[in-house]
């Protein structure tokens, strides 16, 4: 089931009231969002990822197009109920505690105060935050701000959860700590949005990605799907002879990484096989075969500059 | 739940920036001093100096005592302090990195707005309550007059001056986002700009240019008008007020100036909703 869904979903952000100048943020965006999945939203800078998130919450309005929630239009607030939101560069209110920042945001969510208590206190120790609650946030770090920024994300047990550059600031402990605290929120059962220039930690995390470049939907799939590199395989094997490198080389056009360990691009499964057949008939002995993975960095890159061009 | 939540909001922040507290310290002080210094007793003090008139009226002196109190000069103060407090408000709700957080919640914009103005006008209505108690209980008290009037029409006529300054304050904030700026434009609108269409009477008799009168009086009408209701609430203390010319006619200057507050709330309502954050 889809949780989010979005219909040729168009911004266009005039530059002045009267200016004809225009910038189009989203083009046509077609996006649907599975229930209970991690889901990243990649893009360089500009892209439309955040105002792609911010129509969603129904902080910009779309010029054209439809979205949904839970099924619900998002022009109506009470879509946003069951909704979690941590902005980039987030800026709570630096009179308050970290304890009244949550217990401020979640009464706004229609929380009440005995719950209120008891999941501030779950989630200020779930981010290890717990001996910093009574302290003013004008006082906290980056870091402090954004485990913060977590908790007050998860405070009113949303199933969706909007997560803008979520370890932004966090130190590499901090970043494992968020990462398996989202895992296990997905384990639950959360649906979970993450935009993140991070690539590798969207790799660790994410089920589905959708890749934005100037506010078009370039590339949508899962992790897997998209980082697999068709017809090119991993082939390990017992040590090869120099006679047969030299015919890996030359007849089936293999890069050898080294004695035992080489990558074939072929063009049907039956030339896979064909070579098989050969290394079978030398009595090399085959440890195994996989497909080639790109990583998320290199795809990324790979649809930038191929859309570049 | 949601209003209470933004109401306590809106409170924390107030009480944060320590401006109310100046306030009400700095109020405090000054009101003790000068009812310490003023003897008030009508066989000792400053009445019996004037009983030697046969006109003079004791509880009517004390009414005017009260009256100095919150007259002309500390009006302008009390309301320029209380603009003051509440200007940063909006903007700093606007702030980037806070309104996302707080439009992502299940909450109307509308409610925010109205939300924001009954917290402000929720606050300056006890910080009022509290300067005035103050004054009316210590003269009351040293001069055995209770005026009830007095605490009832101050405190409910400059709260209802304060929310429709406030209202205009509001929709300042969200146009510029920038609290000197909303506040350098509400304290022009507030004096000079009020302050001297309240004089239009006494202008019309000066101004015989038919036009210009024509746009005073525009300006008048449309424009709020704090001092006008401030010196009806001070004819009502003294029981002065006549009414003379209708109810309408009397009270003008604070039904027109309720439209004011209205149409501001309105405008900021709608321009709020319509805009991307």
């Amino acid at each position: 089931m889809n949780i989010v869904q979005t219909e040729n979903l168009t911004k266009i952000f005039k530059s002045g009231r009267f200016s004809n100048n225009s910038v189009k943020a989203l083009d046509n965006l077609s996006l649907n969002i599975e229930e209970k999945k991690i889901f990243g939203l990649l893009g360089p800078n500009g892209a439309g990822k955040t105002t792609l998130v911010k129509i969603l919450l129904g902080i910009i309005y779309p010029t054209s197009g439809k979205a949904e929630i839970f099924g619900k239009n998002i022009s109506n607030h009470q879509s946003r109920r069951r909704v979690g939101f941590l902005p980039e560069n987030h800026r709570f209110p630096e009179y308050m505690t970290g304890e009244q920042v949550l217990f401020f945001y979640g009464e706004l969510s229609g929380m009440k105060h005995t719950e209120l208590k008891k999941k501030s206190d779950e989630f200020l120790s779930l981010v290890d935050m717990e001996k910093w609650r009574k302290t003013k946030i004008k006082k906290y770090s980056k870091g402090m701000l954004q485990r913060l920024g977590l908790a007050q994300a998860m405070l009113n047990n949303p199933e969706l959860i909007f997560l803008d550059e979520p370890t932004d600031g966090v130190d590499p402990i901090g970043r494992k700590q968020i990462r398996d605290i989202l895992v296990n929120l997905n384990s639950e059962g959360k649906t979970i949005l993450v935009n993140s220039h991070l690539l590798s930690e969207v790799e660790l995390i994410c089920d589905t990605v959708a890749i934005l470049n100037k506010g078009l939907l370039v590339k949508e799939g899962t992790v897997e799907d998209l980082t697999v590199t068709e017809n090119a395989y991993i082939i390990k094997t017992s040590d090869l002879s120099e006679s047969i490198l030299n015919t890996l080389l030359s007849q089936y056009k293999a890069e050898i990484s080294s004695k035992n360990d080489f990558k074939y691009k072929s063009s049907s499964v039956e030339d896979l096989n064909l070579l098989i057949d050969y290394l079978r008939k030398e009595k090399i002995l085959i440890n195994a075969i996989s497909q080639e993975k790109n990583s998320l960095e290199d795809l990324f890159i790979n649809v930038i500059e191929q859309e570049a061009v | 739940m949601i209003f209470w939540a933004l109401t306590k909001g809106t409170i924390k922040e107030a009480l944060s920036k320590k401006i109310l507290l100046s306030v009400f310290g700095l109020f405090s002080i000054i009101v003790l001093i000068i009812l310490a210094l003023i003897n008030l007793d009508s066989v000792e003090g400053i009445p019996s100096l004037m009983q030697a008139n046969e006109e003079f009226d004791y509880r009517q002196f004390i009414i005017s005592i009260e009256l100095i109190m919150i007259s002309q000069p500390p009006f302008l103060i009390i309301m320029t302090l209380f603009m003051v407090m509440v200007s940063s408000f909006i903007p700093s709700m606007l702030e980037k990195g806070n309104i996302e957080v707080l439009l992502s919640k299940p909450v109307s914009r509308t409610s925010i707005i109205i939300s924001k103005f009954l917290s402000g006008v929720i606050i300056i209505f006890f910080a009022l309550l509290y300067l005035v108690l103050l004054i009316w209980v210590i003269v009351s008290a040293k001069s055995g007059v209770w005026h009830f009037n007095f605490l009832l029409y101050s405190v409910f006529y400059y709260t209802y001056i304060f929310a429709v300054l406030y209202s205009a304050i509001i929709l300042t904030g969200l146009l510029f986002r920038s609290t000197i700026l909303s506040l350098i434009v509400n304290i022009m609108l507030f004096f000079p700009v009020t302050a001297v269409l309240s004089l239009k009477t006494e202008m019309a008799q000066v101004i015989t240019n038919k036009p210009v009168m024509f746009i005073i009086d525009f300006i008048y009408y449309l424009l709020p008008k704090p001092w006008d209701i401030r010196a009806i609430a001070s004819s009502l203390i003294e029981g002065s007020f006549t009414g003379t010319g209708g109810f309408f006619y009397a009270y003008q200057p604070v039904i027109t100036s309720g439209i004011f507050m209205v149409a501001m709330l309105f405008l900021s309502i709608y321009f709020f909703n319509k805009k991307d954050y």
